[in-house]
């Protein structure tokens, strides 16, 4: 199977400050592919360079086959993109919005083509409203179906669940589950949510401060009995001495004030539970823990952590 | 602003007159009812709005690519299959018809609604020392060249605001820097300093955007009366327009080549 995108040593450096240091990846046609990093990790500097709109300072990109430099309108003309938030032209209606941004892309779309990218977004019956009135979920939408209008087969979506509530966020992840799954196209789908990841992506890649931590299957990402899990005691103080001193000591992944990370699997949170009360620490709560900093914390090592203890 | 003029002219024209031509009541006899007439007022306002009007078109092509940039939609723009250069160009000729828009605008309401108001006759401009007479069959080609002329000078505006709206990511720097250029080199170009009158002003496109007038100054006879259909100096008009169209291209150039290397990060 070709690849739809490929990237090798991708890295840009603004001035002096190095946002992307040599990423490499690829990504299968029909995947959703996940993109996952905290908040200035570099994830949108690298969709952005995917969409020639930042150069890259070294490294090359290769959309179907073709190289990004040389065949940008080519291959542009098969993407669809929503870049953070979709700020579109809040004086327009979403209507003329969408038949604007079809027009850009080279198509003289008709009435029945417009009404279905709105009627799959779920958007036909606020078509003819201004965009200014719509919520932050219904630009969201509309952002999307001026991402599809010309039919792409690559998508590339940032943060598209950013500032939206449950619900919007729900409707974002089953429209590009419906992309990929009904429409078979590719998506790429920024984040820094693990658990939104979790639900849709097949493939993901991990960055942290413009690096490459992991890549792979989902499901081979993430061993579904370990975690993180999350201690909070009565006296923080004795915790930590009793803590460093017991067996549990390898296990400790980061202290924040009377909180306590370790990291183990989920089959022995009921003994450390028994033995934090033989040791006498009066625990207040104990539950696992599932974000994107939790997921850093189980790939580093327990000998960088430990200091955090003995000091 | 023209509606404005054009019925302090109606009521007390003949006194805007006499203070206008008090150096050459007292040697001539000056037929004030037949001077005051749509085709001088339309001179009068367009004297006094060409010093305005790069404000408005300043609003505009300062707002046309920073604007995007700040609403966020640049970036929507710049990821469809249109090359940068063409994307820049087709910005820039929506400049030039607003500018064009706004100076037709300016020729109905100056002009034609000035021919309305005030009836139309021979038309006279005192230069300095010199008081010209263009015959009324003779001045109305004129505005026309007056008006094409004056597109190109606010066009070249328009390209400087242009420029600047590429490097800025809100509406507001570009347009107060337009203005600013603008104001002081204009400044420059009226001062009488020999020193710049030679070296500097010759190439400042300030020193150019006034050249319009040139159209209205005629060719005089053995008598000094005023050739109908000639102009005194076509070839520094040509020339002045040569500087303007240089500047455009040279704006113009410039916007595209640092559009295409821009990081677009809004």
């Amino acid at each position: 199977m070709s690849p739809i995108v490929q990237v090798d040593g991708l890295t840009k450096i603004f001035k002096d400050q190095e946002a992307v240091n040599g990423l490499s990846f690829t990504v299968y046609p029909a995947d959703i592919y996940g993109f996952l990093g905290q908040n200035g990790a570099g994830k949108s500097t690298t969709l952005r360079m995917l969409l020639t709109l930042i150069a890259p300072t070294a490294g090359e990109i290769r959309i179907f086959g073709m190289d990004l430099r040389t065949h940008r309108r080519e291959v542009l003309r098969r993407v669809g993109a929503v870049i953070e938030r979709p700020d579109l032209y809040k004086y327009l209606t979403g209507w003329e919005n969408l038949s604007l941004f079809a027009r850009m892309s080279g198509l003289r779309p008709d009435r029945r083509q417009l009404l279905d990218q709105l009627e799959l977004v779920g958007l036909a019956e606020r078509a003819h409203s201004k965009v200014g009135t719509y919520s932050q979920g219904m630009r969201q939408r509309l952002g999307i179906a001026t991402a599809l209008v010309h039919d792409p087969d690559l998508v590339i979506l940032d943060e598209p669940t950013n500032g939206l509530d449950p619900q919007g966020i729900a409707d974002i992840r089953n429209l590009i589950l419906h992309l990929s799954h009904h429409r078979q196209k590719t998506v790429i789908v920024s984040s820094h949510l693990l658990s939104e990841m979790e639900l849709i992506a097949g493939r993901m890649l991990i960055i942290d401060r413009g690096k490459k931590i992991t890549e792979g299957r989902v499901d081979e990402l993430f061993n579904p009995a370990e975690t993180i899990v999350e201690l909070e005691t009565a006296d923080a103080e004795d915790t930590a001495m009793k803590l460093g001193r017991s067996r549990w000591q390898p296990f400790l992944r980061e202290r924040r004030g009377s909180k306590f990370l370790l990291k183990m699997d989920k089959a022995e949170i009921p003994v450390l539970t028994r033995e934090l009360v033989e040791l006498g620490i009066g625990v207040l709560a104990i539950q696992p823990r599932h974000s994107l900093e939790d997921y850093f914390l189980t790939l580093t090592t327990a000998n960088q952590h430990v200091d955090a203890f003995t000091a | 602003m023209i509606l404005i003029i054009q019925l302090g002219l109606k009521f007390d024209g003949r006194s805007y007159l006499e203070l206008m031509m008090s150096s050459l009541s007292d040697s001539f006899f000056i037929p004030y009812n037949m001077i005051m007439n749509g085709y001088l007022v339309a001179f009068v306002i367009l004297n006094t709005l060409l010093i305005q009007v790069p404000l408005l078109v300043a609003l505009v092509a300062g707002d046309i690519i920073a604007g995007e940039a700040n609403m966020g939609t640049l970036r929507l723009l710049v990821i469809r299959p249109v090359s940068r250069t063409r994307l820049l160009l087709v910005k820039f000729y929506a400049s030039v018809i607003y500018t064009v828009a706004l100076l037709v605008w300016m020729a109905l309401l100056a002009l034609l609604l000035s021919m309305l108001l005030f009836g139309t006759n021979d038309m006279m401009i005192a230069r300095n020392t010199v008081m010209e007479q263009i015959r009324s069959s003779d001045v109305l080609w004129r505005y026309f060249a007056a008006f094409g002329y004056a597109t190109v000078a606010l066009s070249t505006v328009a390209a400087l605001a242009f420029l600047l709206s590429v490097f800025a990511d809100n509406s507001i720097g570009p347009i107060v820097s337009t203005i600013s250029i603008v104001i002081v080199l204009t400044i420059l170009s009226e001062m009488r300093i020999p020193l710049y009158d030679n070296t500097v002003k010759p190439w400042l496109f300030t020193s150019h955007m006034l050249a319009w007038k040139g159209f209205f100054y005629s060719q005089s006879d053995g008598q000094g009366a005023a050739i109908p259909g000639t102009i005194e100096n076509l070839p520094a008009i040509l020339r002045s327009l040569g500087v303007l169209l240089l500047y455009i291209f040279g704006f113009v150039t410039a916007a595209i080549v640092s559009f295409k290397k821009k990081d677009i990060l809004s």
